[in-house]
């Protein structure tokens, strides 16, 4: 271990890897800060300019965007009352009543520790846990992969969007677009249609950068209309503070809040599909009902900025658990860094230690870096966050088309995947629309030949009988987890919502809601 | 949406039944396998794909049934206008970066994007046009060596 940390700090302490990881980190800090820019946009968009990096820089400065996404989120939910994610939307709750008070910069300081704070810790977390898990997930055989792969799918359809079979729909779409190519058994070509340029299968950028970064573009585009592209301007007056911007007592204050945010992000974010919103939802409701003036908050009160963006950030590093030591993505994001972690030749999952562990420490020490940055480039960074997000759509959102472009042509292949880049942006612009979920449809292509190769060795080891699950207890856990996510949450939840509707209705409930209400 | 819901449930159902009996026993070379074929796991996908459209279509069509207030359309026909302009757009400047290169093309591009999201500025449009192509030419060519248009 000392010698993979000595290999890991000469290859992450240099100054080039250095101001990578900090560029990583900004520009993850500015697309947050972005209202309608998220940082699985970003990450997508930047997969194919680390091409040329080594395996370890080019993950730690993908997760460094995904960090600073995280964060910068919280810029533009305090400073104008829209989230630049969704999971930065509890934060408007207490940030932007704070600017409105007079302490934007009070607000921001404290975002950004709790955020830093709430990274570090859970990033710890990621280093102790994800070994030992690996450890025993080496242990495990096809049957019981198959099992996880069918729980992850179904708990994560059943968890994200609204209505579980569209969710279950999008995610069936992306393993199937993982068919075709050369066939692991034959090796023959399988629904190739005569094109040498799916022999490969289908180009991972191009389903990653259309799906989300191009189909976004078109949706922003459609919802507004010419010269109506520009973002809401935060007042100068409201982003001056009044008061000191961050003092020893706000620290105090905070801390528990950001402890309890923490928690509740790492332990979410371990969890497949649930995501950053749940997190910081959670952990500010556990805030509130912990204060002892709960009156606070939605008023202004500093802790509950605190829970939620502690939360939020750290949900990133936890989310790396399950793809760290079993090799199953939880999120589009971890999706997405899945993708990029096969790009550079590394296979995630129990083997990822044993065959590359050098690499895994060099990403460790990376992601710890991007810690530090996130604090330097919050710290040195606001006010220049405070001008980003104004910025112009109708100057923001051509780059972004033109880097699609780039960013789907660089992956190989020439302008072929370039033009299905563009078909997956129209399929994605009507799945945004028809509100199909992205998450299973991304986590469903990537997990697409794991879970062929699984499932086809299960059914060849057992003869397709189902007795044989009596010897494989954890696979019989993980199948009895799949039906009862579908129960709880696709049969249960679908009935509770009828009753709840009319009676919610009735009552003139709406805003209050809890998130995450689901259709069935 | 409840509309939305019953014609895409129905496409979808389709879309799986093509899939089962059309494009994945024509388009896949069976070989010699030793345990499953190469088309099992598609046409497993496929059909669980036909079950789960045609179960979101009935859940549809039985809330229609049901009756109650009528719902927003997900897409307008302006919504509708505006992504098919957005998609021609995006195929003109992708013919323009394939026959002018990613130099000539890169701009006509987000130059073209500009105007229709009603930016009139000459000089935004000028330093927008250029300066994120140069920069992306440059780091392309001279820092990270990778292939362009």
């Amino acid at each position: 271990m000392i010698e993979y940390l000595t290999l890991a700090a000469g290859e992450i302490f240099t100054p080039t890897v250095i101001g990578y990881i900090t560029l990583g980190v900004l520009i993850g800090y500015i697309v947050g800060a972005l209202p309608g820019m998220n940082r699985t946009t970003a990450i997508a968009l930047a997969i194919p300019f680390t091409f040329t990096m080594p395996a370890a820089v080019a993950l730690s400065f993908l997760i460094g965007i995904n960090k600073g996404g995280a964060a910068g989120a919280a810029v533009s939910a305090i400073l104008l009352n829209v989230p630049g994610e969704p999971s930065a939307v509890v934060t408007t709750y207490d940030g932007y009543p704070m600017t409105k008070q007079g302490k934007a910069q009070k607000a921001l300081m404290i975002a950004l520790v709790a955020s830093v704070v709430g990274d570090v810790l859970a990033t710890i977390t990621l280093i102790m846990l994800a070994q030992p898990v690996a450890r025993f997930a080496i242990g495990l055989g096809p049957i019981e992969l198959a099992a996880i792969l069918i729980f992850s799918m179904t708990f994560i359809a059943a968890v994200s969007g609204d209505s579980f079979f569209k969710a279950l729909i999008a995610g069936l779409l992306g393993l199937l677009l993982s068919a075709p190519g050369i066939d692991i058994e034959t090796g023959l070509p399988r629904m190739t249609f005569g094109m040498l340029e799916l022999y490969d299968g289908i180009p991972l950028l191009a389903v990653a950068i259309g799906t989300l970064a191009l189909s976004e573009i078109m949706v922003q585009i459609d919802d507004g209309w010419r010269g109506d592209h520009q973002y809401p301007q935060v007042r100068d007056d409201e982003a001056k503070d009044r008061e000191p911007v961050f003092s020893v007592k706000d620290a105090v204050q905070i801390t528990p809040a950001v402890l309890r945010g923490s928690l509740v992000g790492t332990l979410v974010g371990i969890l497949p599909g649930l995501g950053a919103t749940l997190a910081s939802f959670l952990a500010y409701t556990w805030t509130r009902q912990a204060s002892k003036t709960p009156e606070r908050f939605g008023k202004g009160a500093p802790e509950g900025v605190a829970a939620s963006e502690s939360a939020d950030n750290a949900t990133v590093p936890a989310a790396l658990i399950p793809v760290f030591a079993i090799g199953v993505p939880g999120s589009l994001s971890t999706a997405l860094l899945m993708g990029a972690f096969m790009m550079h030749g590394l296979t995630p999952g129990p083997f990822l230690f044993k065959e590359s562990g050098g690499v895994v420490f060099s990403i460790y020490l990376g992601m710890l870096l991007a810690s530090v940055a996130l604090l330097a480039v919050g710290l040195f960074g606001q006010r220049i966050f405070s001008m980003v997000i104004r910025v112009r759509k109708s100057v923001l959102l051509p780059v972004i088309v033109f880097l699609c472009v780039v960013g789907a042509y660089m992956e190989g292949g020439g302008m072929f995947g370039v033009y299905l880049m563009l078909v997956f942006g129209v399929v994605g612009y009507f799945m945004k629309k028809y509100d199909f979920s992205f998450v299973t449809f991304v986590v469903g292509y990537v997990l697409g030949p794991m879970a062929e190769l699984t499932i086809r060795q299960s059914l060849i080891i057992s003869d397709a009988n189902p007795a044989v699950l009596i010897d494989h207890p954890i696979a019989v856990v993980f199948l009895l987890l799949a039906v009862f996510s579908i129960w709880r949450f696709a049969i249960a939840g679908a009935r509770s919502m009828q009753i709840a509707q009319p009676a919610a209705e009735a009552a003139g409930g709406g805003p209050d809601a809890t998130p995450g209400g689901k259709r069935g | 949406m409840d509309r939305a819901d019953l014609v895409g449930g129905v496409g979808i159902a389709l879309l799986g039944l093509l899939m089962i009996f059309v494009v994945i026993p024509l388009d896949t070379v069976e070989g010699k396998y030793f345990g499953l074929p190469p088309t099992f796991f598609p046409v497993l996908l496929s059909v669980g794909l036909t079950a789960c459209a045609a179960a979101l279509a009935v859940k549809a069509w039985r809330r229609l049934r049901a009756g109650g207030p009528p719902q927003p359309a997900p897409l307008r026909l302006r919504n509708l206008a505006m992504f098919l302009i957005s998609v021609a757009l995006v195929v003109a400047g992708l013919v323009a970066i394939e026959f002018l290169g990613i130099i000539f093309g890169g701009p006509l591009l987000i130059g073209a994007f500009m105007l229709f999201l009603g930016e009139r500025s000459v000089i935004r449009i000028a330093l927008t046009t250029t300066l994120p192509v140069a920069a992306v030419y440059l780091l392309a060519t001279h820092v990270l060596r990778a292939p362009l248009p």
